[in-house]
């Protein structure tokens, strides 16, 4: 997601390139190489992709254009998060979420220890930064606000960009917005203990998982099956043995091995805090709940203008 | 009476880094007030260099130019200058380019316009007021240059070749056209240039420079009567001098 | 007849594009029909948002334009009389225009906030370096004759500045200045783009966001069309301005 502007200006190539492979199936992640991939990395690396007959190819582009290639048909898999597959399909995309991979919703504010700001209802007259008013971040903080009756009038809100960190560091946030399992843990690493006030303690919103066009579901619904098959796979060896996942991961995420002990340790505590919202008694299943609380905040941002049917953007129907 | 100009021991060196180029080697003389003066040599003599001192625009590396009995150190208000090529500012008109020289002295606008407007009639432009350099010829460029040069009222006008870029008939015209405002407006005139028929029919006086580094050859007068005519250059007065100062150049 | 052709041919365009759109069921979301982007445009138009973000990016456009070029001028200036100004500081300049500013932006949000004046400084910055380079060659341009003229009328420092240097380097300026005015209108968006709840990029970011193409497409249409009128009110001001250069037909 940092590369957000970046990949919008080279929407075009990405497009272009994305279609070009025919071989195997590319599948757009998202966001950049991350440790937080590490299932996908052990999966591809196990060979679980190649026993289903599928040839996986990584994708590291802008979120929405991972959504767009699907819902045209270009692609027939994405990652995304929840919110994204309401906002499409109001938008006519014919894509369904199939898989949920995180049961939570990764979302949080990040405001320094002492400053007394710990839950929704401390935000109240808060200066928070945020990366941008649109995508998660966004959808997460409104959530948070909602829980607590208050509204977007009741904060003062600053588009800051990807610069959570230093913006929080040198106090010209008060509180930010954040991926749970990212920033709060640089922060403390690098000596700036914050409270995290958790979207998912407060509301349960459908989070990252797989998202298919509607044509591969219809066409090849073995193939789907397959793809969530080896990608459950991946996330429950991660799950295991976290080590062995981060060594494998080494080969995906260039640069991972030459980082500093240290900064090695930050992403191995990257990779323990994401398995967290990972681990579930019913892998891939989405709560229809959580659309529900989904639809309802999105409808109060402004961002869906009606309801719409719930039980056609999401399927449980796939899992093994 | 005493000269306007006087050159003394004039000597120039423009650096180079192998002990300089000497353009000039202690040229001497002097020029009465109201006189007409050609200075003529070959190329590379140091015609264009030796006006630049004069007008203050180089400073001699060894010797002195008085100016009216003071040691000239830089440009002087009383001095006009007429350079090779017009030299108009492109986004002026005519009048406006007459005009520039009362407006950096920093005269009243109104009685400027009138006084560019008097020497641009002077020159014969009266209807080119308006007129863009683009839109002038040659010969009218070089006449509004020569407008400006005296618009401010100089005792001295230093020209460099001011015709050397016009077609012969234009010259010609031009020549007789300066004569007039030199006898009209009673101006002291050093002219440059490297034609020898045109300084003998112009010049009260000839200087001849040699060969680099430049000095005096030949001061000659010219003791051919006024007003000068085309048919004076039939005589063999005219002939003579053209051959006096020909042998001094070659 | 000629002046229509490029409307003619912009009707062509965008009848044949209504066409395919329609006729090979493209998504909306991935091809919009120009009908379509009408319709939206006159949707975020009858609601007030166009106008609203539109007057954000055009304010941060004109501050950003105005700042780099003043800023960029006095100091291309500076650097085209000192050549010690010059050799201290051309190899920082010319290694500053390879930063892209895509990567910069951010750490400029950072360091001035997420308000406008990141987004004004991003503008500036990318406008700072063809107005700075123009200057430089615009005064460098200026013939040295011109300045010969002014020295034998003893204009000073300032008047040289206002009389010969300005209106003699305007042309290659002001020909910086076009291509600033359009690459202002990207700095602003790419500032826009990086962190911000308001403007056209902020707009194109939010059209992206709930896969309204539609909504991008009006956005860029909106900054094109700032981009081309800012283009030609310099473009006017530069027929105004430089009526003498341009040679009349006929």
């Amino acid at each position: 997601m940092k590369s957000r502007w970046l990949a919008l200006l080279l929407f075009g190539l990405v497009a272009c390139q994305a279609s070009e492979s025919s071989s195997g199936i590319r599948l757009p992640m998202g966001f950049i190489p991350n440790i937080q991939f590490a299932p996908f990395y052990v999966a591809l690396e196990r060979g679980y992709f190649s026993e289903e007959g599928i040839e996986l190819e990584f994708d590291y582009s802008f979120e929405t254009d991972g959504v767009k290639l699907v819902g045209a048909g270009e692609l027939p898999f994405s990652l995304v998060s929840g919110e994204q597959v309401l906002l499409a399909r109001a938008q006519e995309l014919p894509v369904v979420y199939v898989m949920a991979w995180w049961q939570d919703y990764p979302i949080a504010v990040a405001a320094p220890v002492g400053s007394g700001i710990e839950t929704p209802q401390d935000l109240a007259g808060i200066q928070i930064g945020i990366p941008g008013t649109f995508g998660a971040s966004y959808v997460g903080l409104r959530a948070l606000l909602y829980s607590a009756g208050l509204t977007e009038e009741d904060i003062t809100l600053d588009s800051i960009g990807f610069n959570q960190v230093e913006s929080l560091i040198s106090g010209r946030q008060q509180a930010v917005v954040v991926y749970v399992n990212n920033e709060p843990l640089q922060l403390n690493a690098s000596g700036s203990p914050v409270n995290v006030i958790r979207v998912a303690d407060y509301v349960d919103l459908a989070s990252n998982g797989l998202l298919a066009s509607e044509s591969i579901l219809a066409e090849d619904p073995d193939m789907v099956r397959g793809m969530i098959r080896a990608t459950l796979r991946g996330i429950r060896d991660t799950i295991e043995d976290p080590e062995a996942a981060f060594e494998i991961s080494k080969q995906y995420i260039e640069g991972l091995d030459q980082l500093s002990p240290a900064d090695q340790d930050l992403q191995r505590a990257v990779l323990a805090e994401s398995i967290k919202f990972w681990k579930t008694d019913r892998p891939g299943y989405s709560d229809p709940q959580a659309w529900e609380n989904m639809q309802t905040v999105l409808l109060e941002m402004g961002l869906l203008a009606k309801p719409m049917d719930l039980a056609a953007a999401f399927t449980n129907e796939f899992l093994p | 009476m005493t000269p306007i100009l006087t050159a003394t021991d004039l000597s120039l060196v423009y650096p180079n880094g192998n002990g300089g180029l000497q353009a000039l080697d202690r040229v001497t003389f002097s020029a009465q007030r109201n006189e007409f003066l050609c200075v003529i040599g070959a190329s590379g003599s140091g015609k264009t260099t030796l006006l630049r001192l004069l007008g203050g625009l180089l400073n001699p590396t060894e010797g002195e130019v008085q100016f009216e009995g003071e040691r000239m150190i830089g440009p002087r208000r009383r001095i006009g200058f007429v350079f090779q090529a017009a030299n108009l500012m492109p986004w002026r008109s005519a009048l406006e380019n007459v005009k520039l020289p009362l407006e950096l002295q920093g005269t009243n606008s109104g009685a400027n316009s009138r006084r560019a407007a008097e020497l641009l009639k002077l020159v014969g432009l009266v209807d080119f007021e308006n007129t863009l350099p683009r839109d002038l010829s040659g010969g009218m460029a070089q006449r509004v240059a020569i407008a400006r040069a005296l618009v401010h009222e100089p005792d001295l006008l230093l020209l460099d070749e001011p015709f050397g870029s016009l077609d012969a008939l234009t010259r010609e015209r031009m020549i007789f056209e300066l004569l007039r405002i030199w006898q009209m407006r009673k101006v002291t005139i050093l002219m440059v240039t490297h034609s020898i028929w045109e300084a003998v029919l112009m010049a009260d006086r000839v200087l001849v420079l040699s060969q680099r580094p430049g000095s005096i050859r030949l001061d000659l007068e010219m003791p051919l009567s006024r007003p000068r005519s085309l048919d004076m250059m039939h005589t063999p007065e005219f002939g003579k001098l053209v051959d006096q100062v020909r042998s001094a150049i070659e | 007849m000629t002046a229509l052709l490029p409307l003619v041919a912009i009707g062509v365009a965008l009848l044949f594009w209504e066409g395919v759109a329609r006729w090979s069921e493209i998504p909306l979301f991935i091809l919009p029909p120009p009908s379509a982007i009408g319709e939206r445009l006159a949707r975020s138009i009858a609601d007030g948002s166009l106008q609203r973000h539109t007057l954000v990016t055009l304010s941060e456009v004109l501050a950003g334009l105005a700042l780099g070029a003043v800023s960029a001028s006095l100091l291309g200036y500076g650097l085209a009389k000192s050549s010690t100004l010059e050799h201290a500081l051309s190899p920082y300049i010319v290694a500053s225009q390879s930063i892209p500013i895509v990567a910069i932006a951010p750490l400029l949000v950072i360091w001035f906030g997420p308000g406008r004046l990141s987004k004004v400084l991003i503008s500036a910055l990318i406008v700072f370096f063809p107005v700075l380079i123009n200057t430089i060659v615009g005064v460098r341009t200026v013939p040295t004759e011109l300045y010969d003229v002014m020295r034998s009328l003893r204009a000073t420092k300032a008047q040289i500045f206002r009389k010969l240097e300005v209106p003699a380097a305007t042309p290659v300026l002001l020909g910086g200045l076009k291509i600033g005015a359009t690459l202002s209108v990207i700095g602003a968006v790419v500032g826009e783009f990086v962190g911000s709840d308001q403007g056209l990029g902020f707009l194109i970011n939010v059209g992206n966001g709930l896969y309204d193409t539609p909504l991008v497409f009006v956005a860029v249409i909106t900054l094109v069309a700032m981009a081309l009128v800012l283009y030609g009110l310099v473009a006017m001001l530069e027929r105004k301005v430089l009526a003498w250069r341009i040679v009349e037909v006929g």
